[in-house]
Parts: structure tokens; C-alpha cells; sequence
């Protein structure tokens, strides 16, 4: 699946996608093969304000299902336009 | 009545938009408009990052809520993405209606929301220094108006 990165993520991610395997079953999952392989990127994607969406719907806190899921982005708070 | 959104990477003309979207609208009496322009001064670029396709689809969900809520009879929002310098057409919004007062609100709730709450990840540069900017309280603030106005 497709990992995307936006705002100061994408600079501690260095890049701005990622592509990840699809055998993770949930979030908590990804989120701890993402700190494994990007070294400071945990402490900043579980900030507060740091929104997920999955396939393009925002998702809540709780650990979410990635079954079937293609895209996973993680966005900081938005800043507008 | 769907609004016409649009975030574009590379620079757009406000003037032809405008004449564009009005262009045989004979159902309105009014059309306001708002053109924002990147101010220069202390920064001297910036990059705005959007999601293709979820940026687009929010800015549509709440076009349409603030369409409605007015009985607009046309909503056009065009937001650049990418990176910007001073003098830069950065958004246009322009809503259609009968009469003035609700094609004003219209355009300025929308505004309201592009600036604080829209799916963008913004990036200035002053004196040769990048830095990620988020909202102000000041802008919280005045959506937070808006809000108890309309609730």
C-alpha cells in the first residue's frame, strides 16, 4: 500500500510516499513498521493534531482495520491556504 | 447546484476564471469575487502541499454546505498549490446569487474556511529560512464566529 506524507512529515519521512507491505491487519501495525524503518517518525505521527486517512476518509484514534486499504495518509494539522 | 473547485500547480488567471463562470448567468443579479495574492514583505515565497483528490473533495463538501445555506446559484473556488512568490494569484472564490448579501456571505465563509480549516500544508520563506505555518488563534477565532452566526 501507498504511505503519503504531507507538511513537516514529509520532511522527517523524507519523501513524500512510501510504498509499504500489505499484510499489515491494522494501524497500530503500520504505525510500528513506520518506526522501524524511518527512524523519527514515531514520536511525530503520534503527536496530537496528526490526522490519518485511509483511502482518502479521515479515520479516528482508535486502531483501525487496513484490510483492503490502498492508501494511508498521514497529514499534520492543516494550515490552510 | 455543484460548486467548481480547483487546486492548481501552476498559476492561473482570476480575470478569466471570473469572466468564465459568469458568462451567461442570467439567473443571477449579483456575483461577488475575492482574488488573494501571495503579500510580500518578510517572506519571500511559499509552497502550499494539497492531497489530490481528498483536498479537492473537502473544499467541495463545504462549498456546497455554504451554497446552500445561501441559496447560491454558483460556487467557483480555485486554490494554487505548489510553490508561490510575492504578487501571485493564490485563490479566487466567486459565488452567484439573486441579490447581493448572500453571494457577499457566501464568499466570505468559504474564504473563512479555505484559510483556516482547508486540507493545505503551508511553507514560508523568510530570510532564506523555511518553516511550516499552522493556524493562527485569530483565525480560529473568527471561524468560531461564523459558526454561532450560522448555528
Amino acid at each position: 500500500m501507498r504511505i503519503l506524507f504531507f507538511g513537516r512529515l514529509r520532511d522527517l519521512a523524507g519523501s513524500s510516499e512510501v510504498q509499504a507491505p500489505d499484510t499489515f491487519e491494522t494501524l497500530a501495525d503500520l504505525r510500528r513498521w513506520l518506526a522501524e524503518t524511518h527512524a523519527g517518525l514515531e514520536q511525530a505521527l503520534a503527536q496530537r493534531g496528526v490526522r490519518v486517512a485511509i483511502d482518502k476518509a479521515i479515520v479516528g484514534n482508535g486502531d483501525v482495520s487496513l484490510r483492503s486499504a490502498k492508501e494511508v495518509a498521514f497529514m499534520p494539522p492543516m494550515s490552510g491556504g | 447546484m455543484r460548486p467548481i473547485v480547483r487546486v492548481s500547480e501552476t498559476a492561473f488567471s482570476a480575470e478569466d476564471e471570473l469572466r468564465a463562470f459568469m458568462r451567461g448567468r442570467d439567473d443571477s443579479g449579483a456575483c461577488a469575487s475575492f482574488v488573494g495574492l501571495v503579500r510580500g514583505g518578510e517572506v519571500s515565497a511559499l509552497e502550499l502541499q494539497h492531497y489530490p483528490g481528498f483536498t479537492e473533495a473537502e473544499i467541495e463538501r463545504i462549498a456546497s454546505e455554504i451554497a446552500q445555506r445561501h441559496s447560491i446559484n454558483g460556487l467557483l473556488a480555485i486554490h494554487r498549490a505548489g510553490r508561490m512568490t510575492p504578487g501571485e494569484t493564490i485563490v479566487l472564490v466567486a459565488a452567484l446569487s439573486a441579490h447581493r448579501a448572500a453571494a457577499f456571505k457566501a464568499v466570505e465563509e468559504l474564504m473563512d474556511w479555505l484559510k483556516t480549516d482547508a486540507p493545505f500544508w503551508k511553507r514560508e520563506w523568510r530570510d532564506g529560512e523555511a518553516a511550516w505555518i499552522e493556524p493562527t488563534a485569530e483565525d480560529y477565532k473568527r471561524r468560531a464566529r461564523h459558526d454561532t452566526e450560522t448555528a
